[in-house]
């Protein structure tokens, strides 16, 4: 699992292991890396999908053979508003470099008004994503129902683009360090 | 519950070249099978008309109304033509469409028969509309069809004493309402979507909620009817087993870390939790849960459990995927 990770991360984790140990010290190597690691650098994203339009349309995406970025790890949930805020800083603190939510359209709900829900919650777990000194663009809320197979697609492939330009997370880089110094 | 709410005829007016609302003598289909239920095919000047034109896919098949095929128009227009043909003999008819859709059991069979009785075939482009306009005084009939034929690539004008125009289905403006009634979900045009278009077509995603017919899409009448009876033989199959059974996917309550604050009340969307005064306690009514777990993500004393989608499934879940 170590060596895994320590792959994923790439050279900017292995420079950081060598050299310095601090979060902002990695933050600036990375950016200082630019193109050539944003390039080869292959993002986590912890994807919680409704069970009623966002998981049919990613399963729409998968039988109509849409390619994406191979970088979002689903876990499936009956509606978005069963997504804790504790779901999301756990993925994010197990090294997740961004999650995303997705439920059916505002007024498509199976359960009428779960979005609503997810809605009213999701800006105040950004709020506390960035107080916890993370980038509030690794979270993010997007609706897809049972018929956009190609727009789950096209939202994973844009988080992952956006992803990479921002580099691996702070605490995945950390959790790397740890593990290389045992 | 069968949701069976069927479909509405496309407005025929919404295009303009086809002068619907303008020149009397322009009809939908639908106008056309009253006069064939009354036995009086005519005219506006109650005149017997010498020459017919039949329009396909007015509505259907375009980029600027809808994308979808509208299924029975062109066999029902194959049909006008043998009742226009025998209601008034010696009655022209040219049959202008983009292409024939003859699907199914017996419809090959019946367009080579209409070919045969001298119905005039004229194909027009996609989104290259005729245009209908009345005749010169001079001209023996009502109206000229102008079409850019696709076969010779001319263009060409044919005469019409009536023109009936095949109007498309659409979904009813009120779906949008039904759908939200009943929870079921639309598909872009309006549709009501099936728990699976190929597996499940009568059940939706709402348990005990089924559709049948053409609120679901465009159909003809055997597959309506197939539809029904299917809907049907689902509920029957739940009723008499005399006993409904639902999910075991529904959320608890621990009494014991339950503070009896209410805010899971007010949360759930089925009234599906219910409060016990005398303890000061909340309970979930499992039968009326549907498993949405928004309580559970709510509840600040952790007091509620999802089944089958527990925090510690979840979260274990987590920790695999990022593993």
């Amino acid at each position: 699992m170590n060596t895994d990770l320590a792959t994923a991360v790439d050279g900017a984790a292995a420079a950081v292991a060598d050299g310095g140990r601090t979060a902002t010290m990695v933050d600036g190597h990375t950016r200082r890396s630019g193109a050539g690691a944003a390039a080869s650098f292959q993002p986590r994203i912890v994807g919680f999908l409704c069970n009623w339009c966002s998981y049919a349309g990613a399963d729409l995406a998968g039988t109509s053979r849409t390619h994406y970025a191979a970088s979002v790890r689903v876990v499936r949930v009956m509606c978005s508003a069963r997504v804790d805020p504790t779901f999301v800083l756990k993925a994010l603190a197990e090294g997740a470099d961004g999650v995303l939510i997705c439920g059916c359209h505002p007024g498509d709900c199976h359960y009428s008004e779960g979005n609503y829900k997810t809605m009213r919650r999701f800006p105040l777990l950004k709020k506390m994503v960035a107080d916890l000194g993370i980038e509030d663009e690794r979270v993010r809320l997007e609706w897809v129902s049972a018929s956009e197979g190609q727009r789950f697609a096209d939202v994973v492939n844009d988080m992952t683009q956006r992803l990479r330009a921002l580099g691996p997370s702070k605490i995945k880089i950390a959790l790397a360090t740890d593990r290389a110094e045992r | 519950m069968i949701v069976a709410t069927g479909y509405q005829e496309f407005d025929a007016s919404r295009i303009t070249h086809f002068g619907y609302g303008k020149l009397p003598n322009v009809i939908t289909s639908f106008e056309f099978e009253r006069m064939v239920r009354e036995g009086r095919i005519e005219t506006a000047e109650e005149r017997r008309p010498q020459y017919a034109a039949i329009l396909h896919c007015v509505g259907s098949r375009s980029l600027e109304f809808h994308a979808y095929c509208s299924r029975v128009c062109c066999m029902t227009a194959l049909k006008y033509a043998h009742e226009l043909k025998s209601a008034v003999p010696g009655c022209y008819v040219s049959d202008v469409y983009i292409d024939m859709h003859a699907f199914g059991k017996g419809c090959e069979d019946f367009y080579r028969r209409s070919s045969e009785v001298k119905t005039l075939f004229i194909m027009y482009g996609k989104n290259d509309y005729p245009v209908i306009r009345k005749a010169e005084p001079g001209d023996d009939c009502e109206m000229l069809i102008e079409v850019s034929e696709q076969l010779s690539g001319e263009r060409i004008e044919i005469p019409a004493d009536l023109v009936i125009l095949m109007v498309g289905m659409e979904a009813r403006a009120d779906a949008a309402e039904v759908a939200r009634l009943v929870r079921i979900s639309q598909d872009k045009d309006g549709w009501f979507i099936e728990s699976h278009p190929k597996l499940d077509p009568v059940a939706t995603t709402t348990e005990g909620v089924f559709i049948a017919g053409t609120c679901a899409a465009p159909k003809d009448i055997p597959d309506s009817v197939a539809q029904a009876r299917a809907a049907a033989a689902r509920i029957l199959g739940k009723i008499a087993k005399g006993i409904i059974e639902v999910d075991a996917v529904f959320a608890e309550i621990d009494e014991e870390a339950c503070s009896g604050c209410r805010i899971c009340n007010e949360l759930c969307p089925y009234g599906a939790i219910e409060y016990k005064a005398d303890v000061k306690r909340s309970r979930v009514i499992s039968a009326l849960c549907k498993a949405c777990g928004a309580c559970v993500a709510a509840c600040p004393s952790g007091a509620i459990r999802a089944r089958h989608f527990t925090d510690e499934q979840i979260l274990a879940e987590i920790e695999g995927v990022l593993a």
